[in-house]
């Protein structure tokens, strides 16, 4: 079986392909949008993604040495997202399931990233953390459905941070030779300025501290803020992970979204699974941003259990929460 | 680990358990079982934040325990506290953390009574901070509070809303299939001696609503 899959739901539009057999991924081709100033205006996005998708999906059928009449299934993430742009990645989808007679498979996004965290991290039984621009969870499988333990009270920390550097002038690009804007700023900061730790139970709360950074802008050395912010954004997210753990008793843990390739969260999160004596699991740099390829993977474990769409249902869900999915294929 | 008052009279410390941020020991001192709560440096943060947070969490735990036993909610009594190690030693009680409990039982009436022990609290303006069945011991048939690391003083609803907030959150992804029922005991226990339970629902409901891609939000918002 081949299952070709959509995402749009962000800045990236990415087409990937996978068969029910190692290495599973024949293709993932993406494209992404940067902004030249500014945050992302989600109608400039739509409008890269729509202007791009015929060259990325052609792209990822040659890469894959296929044509559309050998896929079985179109796997599409319906959400969580921004309107403007999953519009894209659904219109798209529903054309090829109907001219081409195929499956409509919907794909929740963050379940997709979860999904080929397990695949490529050969993880059993973890508590997953998933990070990215728009996502802060800590969650782990448990009944049919995977259970939010903690997550951001308000705004993402992948989104918080990007916010901070764009706003100091640092970013766009946000990411520099494979590191963010934040760590080169935080390389040169050693001292540590009170800003607001906020962790309730397992949940954190960012949008209070980015605040106060961005107030303290000017009074103190911008190196000493980003270093400061960014350690206690992290520590943050790593309290709220042990009381996770605590709770829990998991013996691995699983990091996955755009946020994994993070160096500096990875040595942290090394500290915290040596002291805890358990494995880390990170989903690898190719495979931990948006892409397609995640999609049609979700997509084809959801249609070998049944799961499917009417194209006349496939509405976009922007506000999907992945506690709301049922997943078949882990019971 | 010698030297201190407390020290000198403990025989040997057993590891009972490791709690998100400190090793829980069981032990004797002067004479009383107890449990020693010792936080431990995070070799992932920051030396001077981590000082700084381990420090004023054990201060504020045994001040808000102490408090919250003053009138009349069940906690461990503290015995001794050592800021400067990151100590606490309080009273032992023995039993199954309500995690445990909920294994096998099946009689939920029970939180009941842990709702009006935080409604209590809330009623002198403390709150719990981490409200899980983890944090929750039964002990000779009466539920125990324990572990208040993140517990401050306040009486905003806000904040109160949060701390049942925080609860719901913790039965739902523990004890799915329960949650329902224990909720309903719970807030019945809580409305009782609060008289809060309309408003705090209200409030757990807007910060659910607060959270990321809650579809109600976005229904709310068009009507």
């Amino acid at each position: 079986m081949k299952v070709l899959g959509i995402e749009s739901t962000a800045h990236t539009f990415g087409v990937g392909i996978v068969e029910d057999k190692p290495p599973f991924i024949l293709s993932n081709e993406r494209d992404t949008f940067v902004p030249e100033t500014g945050g992302m205006k989600p109608s400039d996005a739509a409008r890269h993604h729509a202007v791009l998708a015929h060259e990325v999906l052609t792209r990822a059928l040659n890469k894959a040495n296929l044509s559309i009449e050998d896929i079985d299934a179109i796997a599409v993430a319906l959400g969580p997202g921004m309107g403007p742009t999953l519009r894209v990645g659904a219109v798209i989808a529903r054309a090829l399931t109907l001219k081409f007679k195929k499956t409509l498979v919907p794909v929740n996004h963050g379940i997709a990233h979860i999904e080929i965290g397990y695949l490529t991290t050969g993880s059993k039984d973890p508590l997953i953390l998933y990070l990215s621009g728009g996502n802060t969870i800590i969650t782990t499988f448990y009944k049919g459905k995977f259970r939010v333990f903690g997550e951001t009270l308000d705004i993402a920390l992948g989104n918080m941070m990007d916010t901070f550097v764009r706003e100091m002038g640092l970013a766009p690009p946000y990411i520099e030779n494979g590191k963010h804007k934040i760590d080169i700023c935080a390389e040169s900061g050693s001292k540590i300025i009170n800003l607001p730790y906020i962790v309730k139970g397992e949940d954190m709360s960012y949008s209070g501290l980015l605040t106060a950074a961005l107030r303290l802008a000017g009074k103190y050395r911008l190196e000493d803020l980003c270093y400061s912010l960014r350690e206690i954004a992290f520590d943050m997210l790593l309290e709220a992970s042990e009381r996770a753990l605590a709770l829990t008793e998991k013996k691995e843990i699983m990091i996955v979204g755009g946020v994994a390739a993070s160096g500096s969260l990875r040595a942290k999160l090394e500290e915290l699974t040596k002291d805890w004596n358990i494995e880390l699991k990170i989903v690898p740099p190719s495979l931990a941003g948006d892409n397609g390829a995640m999609i049609a993977y979700a997509g084809m474990l959801g249609v070998k259990h049944g799961v499917s769409i009417e194209v006349s249902e496939s509405k976009i869900r922007p506000r999907w929460r992945v506690d709301e999915v049922e997943i078949p294929w882990r019971n | 680990m010698e030297g201190g008052r407390g020290r000198n009279t403990l025989e040997k410390l057993t590891l009972l358990k490791r709690g998100s941020e400190s090793l829980i020991y069981r032990g004797m001192f002067l004479g009383i079982e107890s449990i020693f709560k010792i936080r431990v440096n995070k070799k992932y943060r920051n030396v001077e934040l981590d000082k700084k947070i381990n420090s004023e969490r054990t201060i504020n735990e045994a001040k808000l325990m102490y408090s919250a036993l003053s009138v009349g909610v069940n906690t461990p009594a503290i015995l001794y506290v050592d800021p400067d190690n990151f100590e606490i030693i309080m009273e032992f009680l023995r039993g199954p953390t309500m995690k445990e409990v909920l294994r096998q039982y099946e009689d939920l009436t029970i939180f009941r009574n842990v709702g009006s022990m935080v409604g209590t609290m809330h009623n002198h303006g403390i709150v719990h901070g981490d409200l899980t069945t983890n944090n929750m011991i039964l002990h000779n048939n009466q539920v125990f509070l324990i572990d208040f690391g993140l517990a401050k003083r306040s009486t905003e609803i806000e904040d109160l809303g949060t701390d049942v907030h925080v609860f719901l959150r913790s039965i739902e992804s523990i004890h799915p299939e329960l949650r329902d029922k224990i909720f309903s005991y719970f807030m019945e226990g809580y409305h009782n001696i609060t008289g809060l339970g309309e408003e705090i629902e209200e409030k757990v409901n807007e910060i659910r609503m607060r959270g990321r891609y809650v579809d109600e939000r976005r229904n709310k918002n068009r009507n």
